[in-house]
């Protein structure tokens, strides 16, 4: 084991803990400053939460792992990025509006608020929990991943150890925890992997220049579709729209409007947010130089690159790259289990079940919830070698799909009702938990329901719109009273 | 308002096929080094972030900021 990747990991382990728990310690400690932080956060803090809670471990593994396996399709992770939180940029403003004024700190709630639904809200809220799951997993598997490579333990004792500082913080910080630490965690993530992405191949071939010029000579298919793995320009179109309409949709993401201290800093947040995509461009770099030196096609392939003979000593690269992974699995992973919590709570609880608790009940139940989950995960990480993470991934990303024609319609349609809304949600999710049943357990049958193999959650989300639309022309419209409130 | 959901609209075409398998999907010309393909991707990034930022600072999209205040009331909700 080698001393100065432990130590850097371990005093990282310790600032963050130290920052989300002093950060729980400012605000009024109800549920409104556990859940959106009193709707204070200031431009900085947003910039990195909205930037470092999307990009995960998933991002800084899989990208080069991607270029490897698939080369230029990588870039549909740019892509969907480019335009994904666009639609927060048009209704942003006005979900941060209604939410400081109705009380809302969740977008199902603001959904199911604005249809008269506790079924909405409930069913939006429970389909999240499962939804975020999966994606919890891969964050644990990331930080087992790291916390073997740099002590040698099992990864689940590794998974276990990260993730009691992340659960400590988060239930001891609330959102505040989560704010503060992810903007270290942030800049931390940009500062490592820029580092890296210039100087591998700088020393492996002089520079980036110089290292695409050898791409271009010994492997261009690898710059251009379909490349290496035969992507058809259909699959590639596919994955960025199915990405791009969940993006905004994410509730871990949505929930965030309610934190900012006013609606235009929403709008900022969407603005700032695409620099942030420039952090995936040297993953793509060391993307292209592990393939150039037959790196593995596994989400291994940025620890196996350190080793490269080439590199020389690779002691203190290595631990600012286990510092960097750790930092974007716990700034995935802290939101998730904070807006778990929240979701659990304020959306399946209190709302959708109608069960009222007080405002200290609400962030005491919260806080439990958080460590349940993680416990939940970690479980499930246990489990990984029979239950398969990559299928339920595939469940994870139709749900959000599911979420955003009865969110667009609620927040800009005036004759979208509550009948609308709540079957054309159920039909929605029912088409895509039919059609994951499916292709998992028969896939002859999902042959035939979906011969095309487009998307699940697209389909999904066209059963979704057609019955939101059909129940709300054919069902009575809101009063007028109460679409003022929601602004339309 | 409709002119900016139409712009996003086009540079999101501009992402997918055919558009960027027409216009992207190139290893030439190489810009600082990098392939077509990869520069082409990250100037409609740099596009849409310049036209956001227009779009902030002119205050077209729902600017106001007024209605925050008020009691934050529990909404009406039926079963």
């Amino acid at each position: 084991m080698n001393a100065l990747p432990v130590v850097v990991v371990f005093g990282y382990l310790a600032l963050v803990l130290a920052l989300g728990v002093v950060a729980g310690r400012r605000g009024g400690g109800g549920v409104t400053d556990f859940v959106a932080g009193d709707r204070a956060f200031g431009p900085v803090v947003m910039y990195f939460v909205m930037g470092a809670t999307i990009f995960s471990a998933y991002a800084l593994l899989g990208t080069p792992q991607r270029v490897v396996a698939r080369g230029s399709d990588a870039l549909y992770i740019l892509a969907y990025g480019a335009v994904g939180l666009v639609p927060i940029f048009f209704f942003g403003a006005k979900v941060r509006r209604i939410g400081a004024r109705l009380g809302f700190v969740t977008g199902a709630e603001l959904v199911g608020g604005r249809y008269c639904s506790r079924w909405i809200t409930g069913l939006m809220g429970g389909a999240t929990l499962v939804a975020f799951l999966p994606y919890l997993v891969i964050q644990l598997k990331a930080a087992g991943m790291v916390m073997q490579a740099v002590t040698g333990w099992p990864p689940v004792l590794g998974a276990f150890v990260v993730y009691a500082v992340v659960t400590v913080y988060v239930v001891v910080g609330g959102v505040r925890g989560v704010g503060w630490t992810n903007v270290v965690q942030g800049v931390a993530m940009l500062a490592a992997v820029w580092g890296l992405g210039l100087w591998i191949p700088t020393r492996l071939y002089g520079g980036v220049t110089e290292m695409f010029d050898r791409v271009v000579a010994v492997a261009p298919q690898w710059l251009t579709l379909p490349g290496p793995a035969d992507v058809g320009e259909a699959e590639y179109s596919s994955e960025i729209l199915v990405s791009m309409l969940g993006f905004s949709m994410w509730p871990q993401v949505f929930m965030k409007c309610f934190t900012a201290r006013s609606a235009r800093l929403v709008q900022l947040s969407a603005v700032l947010y695409p620099t942030f995509l420039f952090f995936l461009v040297p993953l793509l770099f060391i993307g292209y130089a592990a393939m150039l030196e037959g790196g593995p096609a596994d989400d291994t392939v940025l620890l196996w690159i350190l080793h490269h003979p080439g590199l020389g000593d690779t002691s203190l690269v290595f631990a600012f790259v286990a510092f960097a992974i750790l930092a974007a699995s716990m700034s995935t992973g802290d939101a998730l289990l904070h807006a778990g919590g929240a979701i659990l709570v304020r959306d399946v609880v209190v709302r959708g079940l109608g069960r009222p608790l007080s405002d200290r009940a609400q962030t005491r139940a919260m806080r439990g919830v958080v460590v349940v989950l993680a416990a939940c995960a970690l479980g499930l990480l246990s489990l990984a070698g029979s239950v398969s993470v990559v299928d339920l991934l595939l469940l994870a990303y139709a749900v959000p799909i599911q979420f955003l024609p009865v969110t667009l319609a609620a927040l800009y349609w005036r004759r979208a009702n509550r009948v609308g809304a709540a079957l054309g949600l159920t039909a929605g999710l029912a088409a895509v938990l039919v059609l994951f049943i499916a292709k998992v357990a028969a896939p002859h049958v999902y042959a035939v329901l979906n011969p095309a193999d487009l998307q699940i959650g697209v389909l999904g989300g066209g059963v979704n719109v057609v019955v939101l639309m059909l129940g709300s022309l054919l069902g009575r419209p809101m009063t007028d009273d109460h679409l003022r409130s929601y602004e339309l | 308002m409709r002119a900016a959901a139409l712009w996003f609209a086009c540079s999101t075409t501009a992402l997918v096929a055919p558009v960027f398998t027409v216009l992207g999907n190139h290893v030439y010309p190489r810009v600082f080094g990098l392939p077509w393909s990869l520069v082409y991707v990250l100037g409609v990034i740099a596009l849409n972030f310049f036209v956001l930022l227009g779009l902030y600072r002119a205050r077209v999209i729902d600017s106001d900021e007024v209605p925050d205040s008020g009691s934050a009331a529990e909404p009406e909700v039926e079963p």
